[in-house]
This record gives C-alpha cells, sequence and structure tokens, in this order.
C-alpha cells in the first residue's frame, strides 16, 4: 500500500485527510471515525443521543444492552419515541419478564399503542431466554424489551448471534454491576438519572466508534410531566397553588380534612424548581 | 376442450427405499381433497386422482396459470407423478408411464400439450400403461405388440373375441371413443381421521411423526374447504381395548385459523413435548374441532416487494402483503410461546377508561384475546386525562415508610431517599358503586414525587383510613 508508506514517510504536519486525493483519504483509518452498521437503525428520538450512536440511531438485527441499577430509571423515557416510531409503521413491542407491570393508558399517550404490546411473564433465567430466543427467531419486525438480569456472557453471546436475523429492535436490561464484564453486545449504555428533576443520563460504555468519556444529558419528561416544566413560573401563580403536603404531623392517625380545591391543578411545580 | 388432470400419489415401495422411515400415506383422499379447492370434478381412478379442471380456467387466470399452480401444488403435496391430458384414461396412461421412467415431469403431454392429439400421445406409450391391459401382457407381446397404438391397431372383432370385454371398454375409453362413468369425490362435512401405527410408540414426541401425516390429511381437507384449523384435538390409543380408559387426547387452540402444515406442526411438536404417555400408543387419529374460513388475499396490481419472504428492515412493512406475513409471523411466535409457558403467561393488554390506575388496563390472554381487539386502529391517545401518568405500575401498591424530620416534629414518607413533592394532589374517588369487588372503591390523593434514588414517582395518600394500623402514604407507580 503505497499511498500509507508515503503518509508514514512524509511530515505529518503537511498531510492531512482533506488533503489527500479522495480515493486514497477513503483507504486512510481516522481514530475518532464512527464505525458502521450493515443493518437499518430506527432514529432514537433524541437528537443528541442520535448524534454520537453509530449511523444515528438505534441498530437493528443486533443486540443492544442497557445497564440500570434497579427498574425503572428512565428506560420507557429513553425507548418510547423509537418504539413510537416503530409501532407506526406496524411493529409490535415484546416485554419478555418486565419487572413491574407496563402502563399500557401512559404507553399509549407516547404514542406506543396499547394493542400493540405484548407481555410475556417468564419464571426464571431459563425461561427468559428461551422466550427472547423465540422472540428474535421469530423474524417478526417487533421491539424485543428483555430483562436478564442474570445472563452470563456466553448467554448474550447466544442472543446476539440470534438477533442477527431479527429484523427489528432488541434491547437487554441488565443489571450495572456487569458494566465491567466483556459483552458481545456492540452498544452498551449504562442509564442513570440526574439529580431533580432527574434528566437521563446515558452513559455510552461501548460502541463501535471511539470512547465517549462524558455522559449525554437527555431533558425528556413523559408527556404530562414535561408540561409540567414547560408551564410559565409567576411567583404570584405560585402563591395561588394550593399547599403541597409538607409533612405530616408525627403519629397522626388519618390525613387531614379534604382541601376545599378538590382537583388542585399541576402547576405548583414550576415554582418549586424556580425557587 | 376437456383438460384432465392425473395425480399419482408416491408409491409405498418407493418410500420403503427412503432412508428415513416414513409412514404410508393414508390413501389418496387427501390429495382428492386439496384438488377440490380447484374443481368440483374430482374422482379416483384406480391408484390416481383425476380432476377435470376445464370450467375453472377463468377463475384462476388461464389454462397455463391454473396448470403452473396444480403442479406446483403437487409437488407440495408429495405427489410422484402427474399428466395433462384431453381425458381422465389417457391423463393416468401418460402420469404412469412417466414414473416407470422415473421423472416427475410429463414431457410430452405438457410441453406440447396442443401439438399432438390424444391419439398421437397414446400411440406411443407402452400397453402396460392401460391397466386393463395388463393381463393380456403376454399374449398382446408375443402378437408382437410394444406400445397402445400396436393394441389399437389390432382388428377390433377379433380382439373382443379374444380377449374380454373390459380390455376393448378400457381401450376406447382411453382414445375418447367412450364415456368413462366416474364418480365425483365429496368433502367430509367434518375431519376425522385415525392412523394405525406400524409400532408401538412410547414417547409423545414420537407421536409428531406419525401426527404430521394426519396433519397433511388435514391441510389438504382444509384447502378443499377454504378454510383454516382454529383447534384441533389429537387422540391416542393405549393396546387394543379401544376405551375411554385407555385413550388420551390433546387439544390445540390457534391463535388465528391456518392451514400451514409447517405452523401445525410445529406448534403441535411443542405441545406433545410436555405431554407425557401413560403407556405405548398404538394409533391416534386427529379431528378438526373448529375451523373458520380462510380470508383469501387478492394480489396487488403491482409486484409488491418482499412480498413472499419476510425483509429484514422495519420498513418491510410498508406493503401489505409484508404486513400479512408480519401478523402471520407474530401469531405463530404467540401460538409457540403459549404453547410452553401457558396461554395466560402471554398477554396482550388493552386500555379501559377508568380513572383508577389498576383499572385502567386489562391484561388477558393473547390467545384469547378478540382479533378485533387486537387490531383495534383507533387511537388511544384521544380522550386520557391530561395528567401524569406513570408508565411502570406496581402489581400492588407498596407503604412507605415514614421517617421523622430533624425535628422530630413531623414524619415523612421516604423511598431511596426523603421524597420531595413536585405536584399534586391528584384526587381519584372512584369505584364506590361497584359492590361486587371489595377493594375496588378507591379515594385516593396523588402526588408526583421525586426521590433522590428512585427518579420520579407517582405515590399516593389513602384518604378516610379509618385503621390508624394502616399505612397512609404508598407507591404505587413509576415515570421510567
Amino acid at each position: 500500500m503505497s499511498a500509507l508508506q508515503f503518509l508514514v514517510h512524509a511530515d505529518r504536519s503537511a498531510i492531512t485527510p482533506a488533503a489527500l486525493p479522495p480515493h486514497l483519504a477513503a483507504l486512510v483509518w481516522q481514530g475518532e471515525a464512527m464505525g458502521h452498521h450493515q443493518a437499518p437503525v430506527v432514529a432514537s428520538g433524541h437528537a443528541a443521543l442520535d448524534a454520537v450512536l453509530p449511523d444515528g440511531g438505534w441498530p437493528c438485527q443486533t443486540l443492544t444492552e442497557i445497564l440500570q441499577a434497579q427498574s425503572g430509571l428512565g428506560e420507557w423515557r429513553l425507548l418510547a419515541p423509537a418504539l413510537a416510531r416503530l409501532v407506526a409503521q406496524g411493529g409490535s413491542v415484546l416485554l419478555v419478564g418486565a419487572p413491574q407491570l407496563p402502563y399500557l393508558p401512559a404507553l399509549a399517550r407516547e404514542g406506543v399503542r396499547a394493542d400493540r404490546v405484548i407481555r410475556i411473564d417468564v419464571e426464571g433465567a431459563a425461561e427468559r431466554l428461551w422466550a427472547t430466543e423465540q422472540a428474535l427467531k421469530a423474524h417478526c419486525v417487533t421491539a424485543v424489551l428483555s430483562w436478564l438480569p442474570q445472563a452470563r456472557a456466553e448467554q448474550i453471546r447466544r442472543l446476539q448471534a440470534c438477533a442477527g436475523r431479527h429484523p427489528g429492535l432488541f434491547f437487554a436490561f441488565r443489571p450495572a454491576r456487569v458494566a465491567q464484564e466483556s459483552s458481545a453486545a456492540p452498544l452498551r449504555l449504562h442509564l442513570t438519572l440526574g439529580s431533580c428533576p432527574h434528566p437521563l443520563e446515558v452513559h455510552v460504555i461501548k460502541r463501535r466508534g471511539p470512547l465517549l468519556a462524558e455522559p449525554i444529558v437527555l431533558p425528556h419528561w413523559p408527556l404530562g410531566v414535561a408540561e409540567l416544566w414547560r408551564s410559565p413560573a409567576s411567583p404570584a401563580h405560585a402563591q395561588a397553588s394550593p399547599p403541597l403536603p409538607a409533612s405530616v404531623p408525627r403519629h397522626a392517625s388519618r390525613p387531614p380534612t379534604p382541601r376545599t380545591v378538590p382537583h388542585a391543578e399541576l402547576d405548583g411545580l414550576a415554582a418549586r424548581l424556580e425557587a | 376442450m376437456q383438460n384432465w388432470m392425473a395425480l399419482l400419489p408416491a408409491s409405498k415401495h418407493e418410500a420403503d427405499d427412503a432412508s428415513a422411515p416414513t409412514w404410508q400415506p393414508l390413501d389418496v383422499r387427501p390429495l382428492g381433497w386439496w384438488a377440490l379447492q380447484f374443481t368440483p370434478r374430482v374422482a379416483q381412478l384406480e391408484e390416481a386422482v383425476v380432476l377435470e379442471c376445464h370450467a375453472s380456467e377463468r377463475l384462476f387466470g388461464g389454462r397455463e396459470a391454473l396448470r403452473g399452480r396444480l403442479v406446483k401444488g403437487a409437488q407440495a403435496q408429495g405427489v410422484a407423478a402427474w399428466a395433462f391430458a384431453s381425458n381422465a384414461v389417457a391423463a393416468l396412461c401418460v402420469a404412469r408411464h412417466c414414473l416407470a421412467q422415473g421423472g416427475t415431469q410429463a414431457d410430452d403431454a405438457d410441453a406440447r400439450p396442443h401439438t399432438r392429439t390424444v391419439e398421437q400421445l397414446l400411440n406411443t406409450l407402452p400397453f402396460t400403461t392401460l391397466s386393463a391391459l395388463r393381463p393380456h401382457a403376454g399374449t398382446l407381446a408375443r402378437l408382437g405388440c410394444r406400445t397402445l397404438g400396436d393394441v389399437s391397431a389390432l382388428p377390433r372383432g377379433g380382439l373382443g373375441r379374444r380377449f374380454d370385454a373390459a380390455a376393448l371398454r378400457a381401450l376406447d375409453q382411453a382414445y375418447g371413443r367412450s364415456p368413462l362413468p366416474l364418480s365425483w369425490l365429496t368433502l367430509p362435512a367434518v375431519f376425522d381421521e385415525r392412523l394405525e401405527l406400524p409400532g408401538r410408540v412410547e414417547t409423545a414426541a414420537a407421536l409428531l411423526h406419525a401426527a404430521r401425516t394426519l396433519l397433511q390429511a388435514l391441510c389438504a381437507w382444509l384447502a378443499g374447504q377454504h378454510a383454516g384449523v382454529e383447534s384441533f384435538t389429537l387422540r391416542w390409543h393405549h393396546g387394543l381395548r379401544r376405551q375411554e380408559a385407555h385413550a388420551g387426547q390433546h387439544t390445540v387452540r390457534l391463535s388465528n385459523p391456518t392451514r400451514d402444515l409447517d405452523r401445525l406442526s410445529q406448534l403441535l411438536h411443542e405441545h406433545l413435548q410436555r405431554l407425557t404417555l401413560a403407556a405405548p400408543v398404538e394409533d391416534i387419529s386427529l379431528r378438526a374441532e373448529q375451523i373458520a374460513p380462510l380470508v383469501t388475499h387478492s394480489h396487488s396490481l403491482f409486484p409488491e416487494q418482499g412480498g413472499d419472504q419476510l425483509t429484514a428492515h422495519p420498513d418491510g412493512l410498508l406493503t401489505p402483503a409484508a404486513q400479512r406475513a408480519q401478523k402471520e409471523a407474530l401469531w405463530t411466535l404467540l401460538d409457540r410461546l403459549s404453547a410452553r409457558l401457558g396461554p395466560e403467561r402471554v398477554l396482550a393488554g388493552q386500555v379501559h377508561a377508568d380513572h383508577r390506575l389498576e383499572h385502567a388496563q386489562i391484561w388477558q390472554a393473547a390467545l384469547h384475546a378478540p382479533p378485533a381487539a387486537r387490531d383495534a386502529s383507533a387511537d388511544t391517545r384521544a380522550g386520557l386525562s391530561p395528567w401524569p401518568q406513570p408508565s411502570w405500575l406496581l402489581p400492588q401498591p407498596v407503604p412507605l415508610t415514614l421517617l421523622p424530620d430533624a425535628q422530630g416534629q413531623h414524619e415523612h414518607p421516604h423511598y431511596q431517599g426523603r421524597l420531595q413533592w413536585l405536584a399534586g394532589p391528584h384526587r381519584v374517588e372512584a369505584g364506590w358503586w361497584d359492590n361486587a369487588q371489595p377493594d375496588s372503591a378507591c379515594t385516593r390523593d396523588y402526588y408526583l414525587a421525586s426521590s433522590p434514588g428512585a427518579g420520579l414517582l407517582w405515590v399516593f395518600r389513602a384518604r378516610h383510613a379509618d385503621d390508624t394500623a394502616t399505612p397512609a402514604w404508598f407507591l404505587h407507580g413509576l415515570f421510567a
């Protein structure tokens, strides 16, 4: 490869890839180049996240690991835009061994239609893996969300191999303690929440591309909650808002008598955040 | 001109040669049932099935298109040889000749069907292809006859005197000079077929091989019915005494009607793996319990991309054919999961208009959920409350621990840290009218709270809690 030899011997400052002819520039590997995925991607719906994901979205036909200290830390907020896009195209969402009941009205509001969500209750690690593998081998355009708290590295490798022909998305939720272990997943994210009001913080542990030291902060909240943040916060408005329960008197046998305003508006929040 | 097709099923001897142990097919009836989807004029002629499909040509898009479909389907049905001719006996003779030659394709009749008359076609065939002449094979051979043409060239009077009338009649029928009476095959109203096993079968999983033969017959029958099966029952008998105590049965239900043999046998395999047989089985029977008409989808005007195979791309859902294929694949998956895990663990949800969180969604087995509910395209986004809704719901509200404040005067709820109130209260007071369920009444104030460890939470305070022992604060949902 004469072009590369030329690069080595030449003055480094004089030669930049931009200065090279295009056919040579294509041969030069650059450290900050992002890898490419053969399969299509589904945009994640978060512009800041898309910017750091290879090919700009969640990759299809592959395993994406999401590590969490515990369930309930923003997984729906992270995935709902992409799932809604897939559902709008006619796909379905399969939940294998979900830790809690998914609340369908909330998901429907985000665009993940209730009739497209299928929940598979499993018992034990073997059933989790089996059901996940069957879902991947069915070759349906679905998003498979699988909670695998006990999966070992070789089992993840097997699922990654199965995912190669799965036309949809595949997310495996694993505990945060496996972050240091090796994994066959080409994309691994550690999902945490920031301090109140808890924006998403996505730490990209592994991707086809250079290391990313800083977490991506996604100020994204569920619909209904997001409106509370956006509402204008005026001091007068805040004073008019009904009192939030500060603390309960000790050994109170029953809550205080109902307030005169039964359906208070949820607008005290903006004022609280301002304060 | 009439268009006859003869189908010769794979013979038993051929099956014996194969290395894999195959069960002898029931008989030719399933082949006839399958053919009934193309034409009502199907009959059994000796060992073959003959059908006349002249009247159906327009429906299936012309003679060539219908022949193509018949040949493609016949190959899938495991037919050893087939042939087309202008009458049933001639078609059978050509098919037998093809089988004897070892090929399955009736070249002469198929490639140039219009260039040769039936006379030219038959004249070159060996006379043994006509079964009525076989008893006289020795005499005819000594006369120097080899082909049907040689036999028909013999003096007619002498032929009639020398041999029986049946031989002469068969010759006339083959050359189309006299009519052939046939009794048309009719489709039985109920599919309930029995198969005696060649040996005793010990394990349920080993039954599958035999059951596949029955499933194949079932699919052929369903094709004739233009229907798909929704549930079928496999019965087996232990020993010779066929009493209730010595038999067992298993019913398989499907999420949507189908007549896809691979899907049915995969599903049955999944079911049989979970069964244990009380004793070795000697014969099995299969009965179609529920069938439903199968909607045949019209082909689109323009060629569709990825119609036959699933594309490995989310955009593969764009064409209707791909969507149908996707739906079929998803149902197959749900059947499989339900078979192994139990239908009550593969669940589809529905949104129900209710202010109480635990009643706002109904989960039911995906297998038994009405398809209308699953296909409902109504956007459920409209008409929902503007309040925040948690994305995870706890099956049972979790009581929150109350810890005293720094001053020790007040108690404050904690969940992975001290809760901070962000919004509320959102009052829910419903269900008091429902006397049937004791816990249905709900008087709660919901608050949006922030926990340092668990993020945004949906907690409530039970109002009118008359029992002092019950804690007043509960966690009910997570804004994940």
